[in-house]
């Protein structure tokens, strides 16, 4: 066990670094673009003399070195200090707050759509390896992957929604109107999930031991369940967990085009009035959401996997 | 020579892949024969014959200013297709540098380009391009800039680990032996033998560069009107859902075919290429 606190210790220290680079990216990203605070805050005085704008300047820190800003700037985020958004003049903190907990959710149900079919379709492709269902499962999975989301999020608006009515258009957070944004967002992804679990079950069920355990007369599913999936799960899992990644940056697509209300919509709507801080609200709220869950899906590995080295 | 006809053997055996790649030749000629096939100017505006559906004056029917949908998808094939392969040649030729010099260099090189890679893999999916166009502004060719970017640390990664393999090789040490240049032991001997992977990436990444470029103009920050392009036709032909399902319909219909054939090939010829690629 000490072998996985050191483990965990070194994985949560290679993340400090990490994250600083990736608010500072944000931070920057924000700071290039043209035309300072400044700007804005004087667009109704076009004579403001230049004393008052080097005063303003000096008062928003902005004549300061870039790397002091960054970090004001970051003490200012850590403290929960995110400043008001300039589209509703609400704390950006309060809107991230509010929306959030439908991103996650919207998340959550299209991982588990995307497990649910693609795990299953993935087992089934390999165990009958070279089949008509192998074909078919492959097939469907080649359609996942190469889906537009917003294209088949459309598509599905077109079909339940005009055509059968039997499904709202846009969502407002309550379970009916979740069905289709994850149901777009999950089958977007299940195409990625099958191939991955058909190529992980084919090289386990090539290893000696798989012969061993059907040459020792073992049912066909337990060696399928017992013997090879067990061992499938752990790459697996790994691999889930990137998806994750793929998962959270397509609710960005898919929450604007059922106008989900959640953290990817509200990001959309702060490009779309130029809404900046609200921008890197949204932005450092996804990834860092990001960057959790892979530290989580590392160090679930490590506790699961015996063969990790911890070195 | 004779490697390259094997290969080619290999690729043909896939009847699957060689009908992709037939399919996006076929795209591609669509693309650079535009001015001839289209049967209407694509920007030009007829408020009389709006949203008209299918029909024998209208193939795939008309927006909203009646335009015709036929003509803006065939004139769209060139926008959407040079998207994504600009897109993927910024990446390529970023990543497979800095995969380069951090696989060969090492040591410090490579512990700060490592590091600039994690930190643009933290953001998730579409959001690090999504970031970079609103900062360069909504244009299609700061489209391009931002999705070759993302694209970055993923050959950065496959660059590098290939190029690790490769610089284990003892024709490496004899050619440094005999006085070699680290330059010329790249230009001669590193890079000639990654080159398959960075086909076989370049490929593959191909569909997700478009998906991610007709993303951001479904959104609204590509290609700006009166362009055609099929992301943004998708996005400005939602409003009118409910009345005229051509419009968005056919251009997704479009985006969905030229990423599926673009797969089919790129799984045949990593197959073909190099079997070891297979995830």
């Amino acid at each position: 066990m000490k072998g996985i606190q050191a483990y965990i210790v070194r994985r949560l220290l290679l993340l400090i670094p990490t994250v600083l680079g990736m608010t500072f990216v944000i931070f920057m990203a924000v700071h290039m673009i043209p035309g300072d605070p400044v700007s804005y805050i004087l667009s109704d005085m076009p004579y403001a003399s230049p004393e008052l704008i080097a005063q303003l300047r000096a008062q928003l820190g902005l004549d300061r070195p870039l790397h002091e800003q960054y970090l004001t700037w970051l003490a200012r985020m850590v403290q929960g200090d995110w400043g008001l958004s300039f589209r509703t003049w609400r704390p950006i903190i309060a809107e991230v707050a509010e929306r959030y907990p439908n991103t996650v959710r919207l998340a959550i149900a299209a991982v588990f759509t995307a497990i649910s079919i693609g795990i299953p379709a993935g087992i089934v492709a390999a165990v009958k390896h070279n089949s008509k269902v192998d074909y078919l499962c492959m097939t469907g999975a080649l359609f996942g992957v190469s889906m537009p989301s917003f294209w088949l999020g459309i598509m599905f608006i077109l079909i339940f929604s005009v055509q059968l009515r039997i499904l709202p258009t846009s969502g407002t957070g309550s379970i009916v109107s979740l069905v289709m944004p994850a149901l777009t967002l999950g089958l977007v992804n299940a195409g990625s999930i099958a191939r991955i679990t058909r190529s992980g079950m084919l090289e386990v069920l090539r290893q000696d031991y798989i012969r061993t355990a059907r040459a020792k007369g073992l049912a066909e599913q337990i060696v399928v369940y017992r013997h090879a999936l067990k061992n499938t799960l752990i790459p697996l899992l790994t691999m889930t967990g990137m998806q994750f990644g793929f998962l959270l940056g397509g609710t960005v697509i898919v929450e604007t085009v059922f106008a989900w209300p959640g953290i990817g919509r509200l990001a959309i709507m702060a490009i779309q009035s130029r809404d900046l801080p609200m921008l890197q609200g949204c932005v450092l709220v996804l990834t860092t959401t990001f960057v959790t869950i892979n530290l989580v899906v590392d160090i679930i590995y490590a506790f699961i996997d015996p063969r990790i080295k911890y070195e | 020579m004779a490697q390259r006809m094997a290969t080619w053997r290999r690729f043909t055996r896939r009847k699957t892949a060689v009908f992709g790649l037939s399919v996006y030749v076929v795209i591609l000629l669509i693309a650079l024969f535009a001015p001839y096939l289209a049967p209407r100017d694509p920007a030009t505006q007829d408020v009389m014959k709006g949203l008209q559906p299918p029909s024998a004056e209208y193939l795939l029917g008309s927006d909203e200013y009646g335009r015709d949908i036929l003509s803006r998808i065939i004139y769209g094939a060139r926008i959407s297709m040079t998207v994504g392969i600009i897109s993927v040649t910024i990446s390529a030729m970023i990543g497979t540098f800095l995969g380069l010099i951090s696989g060969f260099y090492g040591g410090k090189v490579e512990a700060v380009i490592m590091r600039i890679v994690d930190i643009m893999l933290s953001f998730p999916g579409i959001l690090l391009a999504l970031i970079i166009v609103s900062t360069l502004g909504r244009d299609i060719q700061y489209v391009m800039i931002a999705v070759g970017i993302s694209g970055v640390p993923n050959y950065a990664r496959m660059v590098r680990g290939a190029v690790l393999g490769v610089k284990e090789n003892e024709y490496i040490e004899a050619a440094r032996a005999a006085g070699a240049a680290n330059l010329s032991i790249i230009a001669r001997h590193v890079l000639p033998n990654i080159f398959a992977i960075i086909i076989v990436l370049t490929t593959l990444s191909l569909p997700g560069s478009i998906l991610s470029a007709a993303a951001l103009s479904f959104i609204g920050l590509g290609v700006q009107p009166p362009t055609a392009e099929w992301g943004r036709m998708l996005g400005d032909g939602r409003a009118f859902i409910e009345t005229a399902w051509w419009i968005s319909t056919f251009p997704g219909l479009m985006i969905f075919i030229s990423v599926i054939s673009i797969n089919l090939f790129g799984d045949g010829l990593r197959d073909a290429l190099d079997p070891r690629l297979k995830t």
